[in-house]
C-alpha cells in the first residue's frame, strides 16, 4: 500500500542530543561565543523592544517654513541623540531651538517634521537550559546544545521555566488538587495528570512554582492558564486524559532533576513544539532525534483521540482496506499492539509517532 | 490526442492545509472524465514545510490506481505525455495551504474606501491585523508604531476616488512610506497602492529609491463604483510569493503548471461565476468550501461573483476562533445527544491541536457536524454584507440554485444525510434548490483547468463526478407547528407511481427519486407560504432531478426556529437525522 499520511512526530526520548535555537525577534547583540558553556539563566542575546516614534514639528516649533527645516537640523539623520540635545536651531532673534525629548534617534525629515525614535527598552533572551553554544549568526540566533532527555508536548502557555522537577501523586492520571500542593514544592516544576479547577493553579502561583507539566487540562481553564506567571505544558491536550505511559515513565524516572520547561510553540506554521528538556551531564554526544518518521510496522505510536486516547503501542499492521468505525466513517487504519489492551484498530489519521 | 479537444490528459492538484489531492482526467468517448483521484496528507506545515512530499504521495496513488507513470525517476512530472502513455498533457494546480498573509489596511473613509479594502481582503487569504483611516483618533506616530508592532506582510493603501482627494491620500502614503522604511530591509512589507489613480505618479515619486510599491487600479474609482478584480489579481500574486518564501515546493509547482497555479479560492470562484451564467439568472449560485484553515463562501448572481474567505473560521487549527462568534451553548443547539459546554470546549481545542484527526465515535461525529453548522452560519452572516445591496439584509438566504458543498468534513460525511442536514440547518435555503457535494474537491481543479482547457469545466461539471444530494424544497413562512403548508405531487418521468401528499410545518421528509432520474414536481403552497413561484400561496410545477437523498422537503420553517427546551431540541435533532437518512 502506498503511504498517504505523514503523522506528527512527538519525541519522548530518555537520551538524545538536543539542539535548540534562541532567537531574537529582531536583530540585536549576541552575548556569547561559539563553544561557550552556558547555564539556564545566562543571557545569550539582547535586543531592544520595538521603539516608540514621535513627530517633532521643527517648522512650527521654530517658526520657519518646512523647506528651511532641513537647514535648521543640527544632527545627522539616523544618528543617536541624548535627551535635551539640540536637534534643530538656534533660529531667529530668540535663538529658538528644538531639543530631544529623550534619548533616541533622529530618523527622517518629512514636511518640516522630524520623525524621532525614543530609545527603546532592551530585553534579554536566556539560554533556558545548560549547554554549549554550537552556532550563532552574530545578530539574532544562538544555537545551544545539550545531551539529555526530551519530552515533547502538545500545548504550552507561552512561558519558559527552569527548576527541580517533582512528581505529584502516584500515577499518570493524578488529579491536581490544592491539598496536594505542599510548601515543600515551593519553587519546583510540578508534574501531575489532569486539572479541572482554577484553585490549584492559583495556589501553585502562591507557591512560586516554576512550571507545571500536565497530561491535560479542562479547556475552560485556558484563559486562567494563559495568565499564569509560570509555564504550563500539556502532554496530551484538553479534557481529562492522563499523561501517556512513556511520557510519565520518563518524567517520573527523572524526578528530582533540574529540567527546562519550554511551554512555547503551537504556531501551526512554526517549527517549535512545547517541550521538557532534561540535561544529563556526563553523557557522551549523541545523534539528534529524527524529524520525520513515516507510519510503518514496528513504529511506536500514540492514539490522539477517541476511546483509546493516549494509549501508546507499536504498529503491527497497516491495513490496506478502509475500516469502518462506530461513527460510520471509513478510514485507512493500523493495527496497534498496546500493552495491557492487546490489539486495537485505529485510523492512521488519529495516530502520532512517539520516538 | 483527440482532434476536438485541445489535449487528452490533465492532472490537477489541490493542496490544502490538511489534504493534498491529485485528480487525473482523460478523454473518454470525446468528453473529459475523472479517471482517478489520490489523497494524501499535506506536508506544507511542520515538520517538512515542503509541499512536494504530499504531492508525490497523492500522485503516486493515482499512478497506483491507473498504472500510468506520471513521475520520472527524479520524481519530476512527465509533461507532456509520451507516446508510450506516460505523463500528462496539461497540469494545473491550486493551493490554499500556507500561512495566512497578514495585512494592515490604510485608507481614507472607513465607510467607503476602507470598506472596499475590507471586502477585498475578505475575498482572499488575508488576515487584517488593523486598519488606519482618516477618522483614526491615533496620532500619526502611533499609527507608525502600530504598523511596526503588527509586522504585517502587506500594507494595502486605498482611498480617494479617481480625481478626488489628493492631499489626504498623499499624507497617508507618506506615513506608510515612513513606517515601511523603518523595517529592516529583508522584513519590509509588500506595498500595494489601490487608491486615487491620478496620484499614481506622485505615489511612485514618494517611494522612489526607498521601496517598491505595486500600483493597481483604484478599488473605488468613484463613490458608487467598486472594482476589486485587478487588486485581487495582484494580491493573489503577493500571497503566492509570500507563501513560496516560507514553504518549499511552490516554485516547482509553478514550473510544472506553466503559470496555471492558482489560489484555490480564485479557481473556486471562477467556477461559481460560470455556473451563475448558465443557471437561472433570477437565482444565485452558492458554493461553500469548509476547510481546515478557512471557510469560503462564493455567491454568484448572474455573473457577479462575491467571494468571502474567512481565514479565522475552519475545522482545523483555527477552530477556537469560532468562539469569537458564538458560545459552546450555540454549538450544542445542533446536538442530538446531551453534552456539556465544557466538553464542546475540550473538543474544539483538541481538534485545533490535531486538525487531520477524524471522529470515530458517533458523539464525536455529532459534535463535528454541530461545529460545521455553526462555522457555516457564522461565515454566511459575515459574507452577506458583501452581496448585492438587495440581498444583504435578508434574514433568509436568497434563492440559490445550485448549492455546491466542498471540503472534507462535508464531502466525506459517513452518510450523505449528515452533509445535507448540516447544509440545510446552516444555510437554510429557500424555495427550490439543489444540493451538490464535491467529494473529490474538483471545483478548484476544473476552475484552474478552465484556463488551458475550457471544455474540462463544462464536461466534468456535467459528469457524475459530483454527487447530487437531491432537490430541496423549503417553503418560507411562519405558522403554528403542524399546520398544513404545502401539497406536493411528484411524477417520475420514466413512469412509475406518482407520490402525492400534504406537508405540515415542522416536517422534514424525502421522496424517492434516484440520481440521474427526473420527475415533474408540482407544489401547491398554502396561504402565507412561498416556494419561489412568485409569492406566498402561488403554485407551480417544475422538472426536477433526483439525487442520493431523492427529493427533500424541508418544511421546518424559514428561518428555522429551534425549540428552547434542550430535551425537545435534542429529540428533534435526532428525529431529523433519521428523517434525512443520516441515522438508520
Amino acid at each position: 500500500m502506498s503511504a498517504n499520511h505523514l503523522p506528527i512526530l512527538r519525541h519522548v526520548l530518555p537520551m538524545t542530543s538536543v539542539r535548540r535555537e534562541r532567537r531574537l525577534p529582531m536583530p540585536g547583540n549576541i552575548a556569547v561565543r561559539g563553544h561557550e558553556k552556558v547555564q539556564a539563566a545566562d543571557v545569550v542575546a539582547e535586543a531592544e523592544e520595538p521603539p516608540r516614534h514621535l513627530f517633532l514639528d521643527i517648522a512650527r516649533g521654530l517658526g520657519i517654513t518646512p523647506a528651511e527645516a532641513a537647514r535648521a537640523l543640527r544632527v545627522d539623520l539616523g544618528s543617536r541623540v541624548e535627551a535635551g540635545q539640540v536637534l534643530a536651531g538656534p533660529v531667529g532673534i530668540a535663538r529658538r531651538t528644538l531639543r530631544a525629548p529623550s534619548d533616541g534617534r533622529a530618523l527622517q525629515l518629512s514636511g518640516g517634521r522630524l520623525l524621532f525614535e525614543a530609545r527603546p527598552l532592551s530585553f534579554a533572551v536566556h539560554a533556558g537550559f545548560p549547554g554549549e553554544v554550537v552556532a550563532t549568526d552574530g545578530s539574532r540566533i544562538v544555537t545551544i546544545e545539550t545531551q539529555g532527555a526530551l519530552l515533547q508536548g502538545v500545548w504550552g502557555n507561552g512561558r519558559r521555566g527552569w527548576g527541580v522537577m517533582r512528581v505529584i501523586g502516584e500515577g499518570p492520571g493524578e488529579h491536581l488538587l490544592t491539598d496536594k500542593l505542599d510548601i515543600i514544592l515551593r519553587g519546583a516544576i510540578l508534574v501531575a495528570g489532569t486539572c479541572d479547577h482554577p484553585a490549584p493553579l492559583h495556589q501553585a502561583t502562591e507557591l512560586s512554582v516554576r512550571g507545571l507539566i500536565l497530561g491535560s487540562i479542562a479547556a475552560e481553564l485556558l484563559a486562567v492558564t494563559r495568565r499564569l506567571p509560570y509555564p504550563v505544558l500539556l502532554t496530551e491536550g484538553f479534557g481529562n486524559a492522563p499523561i501517556s505511559a512513556p511520557a510519565y515513565s520518563l518524567l517520573s524516572s527523572n524526578a528530582g532533576r533540574e529540567v527546562a520547561v519550554e511551554a512555547v510553540g503551537g504556531d501551526p506554521f512554526g517549527y517549535q513544539q512545547p517541550e521538557v528538556i532534561i540535561p544529563l551531564t556526563g553523557t557522551q554526544r549523541l545523534d539528534r532525534a529524527e524529524r520525520v518518521i513515516p507510519l510503518a510496522t514496528g513504529v511506536r505510536v500514540k492514539v490522539i483521540r477517541g476511546p483509546q486516547r493516549s494509549a501508546v503501542g507499536v504498529i503491527r499492521e497497516l491495513i490496506d482496506r478502509a475500516e469502518p468505525y462506530p461513527s460510520g466513517i471509513l478510514a485507512r487504519s493500523a493495527t496497534i499492539q498496546v500493552e495491557g489492551q492487546g490489539l486495537i484498530v485505529v485510523p492512521q489519521a488519529n495516530l502520532e509517532v512517539v520516538a | 490526442m483527440s482532434s476536438i479537444l485541445e489535449a487528452d490528459t490533465l492532472l490537477a492538484l489541490d493542496i490544502g492545509t490538511v489534504n493534498t489531492r491529485a485528480s487525473l482526467f482523460d478523454v473518454v468517448d470525446g468528453r473529459y472524465r475523472l479517471v482517478a483521484t489520490g489523497r494524501a496528507s499535506s506536508t506544507s506545515g511542520p515538520p517538512l514545510f515542503d509541499l512536494r512530499e504530499g504531492i508525490h504521495m497523492a500522485v503516486e496513488q493515482v499512478m497506483a490506481i491507473t498504472g500510468r507513470p506520471l513521475l520520472d525517476e527524479e520524481e519530476n512530472l512527465i509533461l507532456p505525455a509520451t507516446a508510450e502513455g506516460a505523463g500528462v498533457d496539461v497540469f494545473v494546480a491550486t493551493s490554499s495551504a500556507g500561512p495566512t498573509v497578514r495585512a494592515v489596511l490604510v485608507g481614507l473613509m472607513p465607510g467607503v474606501s476602507l470598506e472596499s479594502a475590507r471586502r477585498l481582503a475578505g475575498s482572499t487569504y488575508l488576515q487584517v491585523l488593523d486598519e488606519i483611516s482618516l477618522m483614526d483618533r491615533r496620532k500619526e506616530e502611533e499609527q507608525i508604531d502600530l504598523i511596526l508592532r503588527a509586522r504585517p506582510d502587506l500594507l494595502l493603501m486605498v482611498g480617494g476616488t479617481d480625481g478626488g482627494a489628493t492631499s489626504s491620500v498623499l499624507r497617508m502614503v507618506e506615513m506608510v512610506r515612513l513606517a515601511a522604511g523603518l523595517f529592516p530591509e529583508r522584513e519590509r512589507p509588500h506595498l500595494v497602492y489601490a487608491g486615487n489613480r491620478t496620484l499614481a505618479a506622485e505615489v511612485m515619486e514618494q517611494f522612489e529609491n526607498h521601496q517598491s510599491v505595486a500600483l493597481v487600479p483604484n478599488i473605488r474609482p468613484s463613490l458608487p463604483q467598486e472594482d476589486l478584480a485587478p487588486a485581487r489579481l495582484r494580491l493573489s500574486e503577493v500571497i503566492s510569493e509570500l507563501r513560496s518564501r516560507r514553504i518549499t515546493g511552490f516554485e516547482e509547482l509553478k514550473q510544472w503548471s506553466g503559470g496555471y497555479l492558482m489560489l484555490t479560492v480564485d479557481a473556486f470562484g471562477r467556477v461559481l461565476r460560470y455556473l451563475s451564467q448558465v443557471y437561472d439568472p433570477d437565482k444565485g449560485v452558492l458554493g461553500v468550501d469548509l476547510g481546515a484553515s478557512h471557510t469560503t463562501l462564493a455567491a454568484a448572481f448572474d455573473g457577479d461573483l462575491r467571494l468571502s474567505v474567512r481565514t479565522e473560521l475552519g475545522l482545523g487549527s483555527v477552530l477556537p476562533n469560532l468562539l469569537n462568534y458564538c458560545t459552546p451553548e450555540d454549538v450544542l443547539r445542533w446536538m442530538p445527544v446531551e453534552e456539556s459546554p465544557g466538553s464542546v470546549l475540550d473538543y474544539i481545542y483538541n481538534k485545533a491541536l490535531y486538525p487531520a484527526s477524524i471522529p470515530t465515535e458517533l458523539d464525536e461525529l455529532h459534535l463535528e457536524y454541530a461545529l460545521a453548522r455553526q462555522i457555516l452560519r457564522s461565515a454566511l452572516a459575515l459574507a452577506q454584507p458583501s452581496w448585492p445591496e438587495a440581498l444583504r439584509h435578508s434574514t433568509v438566504l436568497p434563492a440559490m440554485e445550485p448549492i455546491i458543498a466542498s471540503g472534507a468534513a462535508l464531502s466525506r460525511a459517513p452518510r450523505p444525510g449528515y452533509a445535507a442536514l448540516a447544509l440545510l440547518d446552516a444555510l437554510q435555503p429557500r424555495g427550490v434548490s439543489t444540493l451538490v457535494l464535491d467529494p473529490y474537491s474538483l471545483v478548484p481543479a476544473v476552475g484552474a483547468a478552465a484556463g488551458p482547457l475550457p471544455m474540462v469545466t463544462v464536461q466534468v461539471l456535467e459528469s457524475g463526478s459530483f454527487i447530487s444530494l437531491g432537490t430541496v424544497v423549503s417553503p418560507v413562512g411562519r405558522g403554528r407547528q403542524g399546520r398544513p403548508v404545502l401539497r406536493v405531487r411528484l411524477e417520475p418521468e420514466g413512469g412509475g407511481e406518482p407520490a402525492e401528499g400534504q406537508i405540515r410545518l415542522g416536517q422534514l421528509l424525502r421522496l424517492p427519486l434516484r440520481q440521474g432520474e427526473h420527475a415533474r414536481l408540482t407544489l401547491r403552497p398554502e396561504r402565507g407560504f412561498d416556494v419561489g413561484f412568485g409569492g406566498p400561496g402561488r403554485a407551480g410545477a417544475l422538472r426536477v432531478a433526483g439525487g442520493v437523498l431523492g427529493i427533500v422537503i424541508d418544511a421546518r420553517g424559514r428561518p428555522l426556529e429551534l425549540s428552547r427546551d434542550p430535551g425537545r431540541r435534542r429529540e428533534l435533532n435526532q428525529k431529523w437525522l433519521y428523517d434525512i437518512g443520516a441515522l438508520q
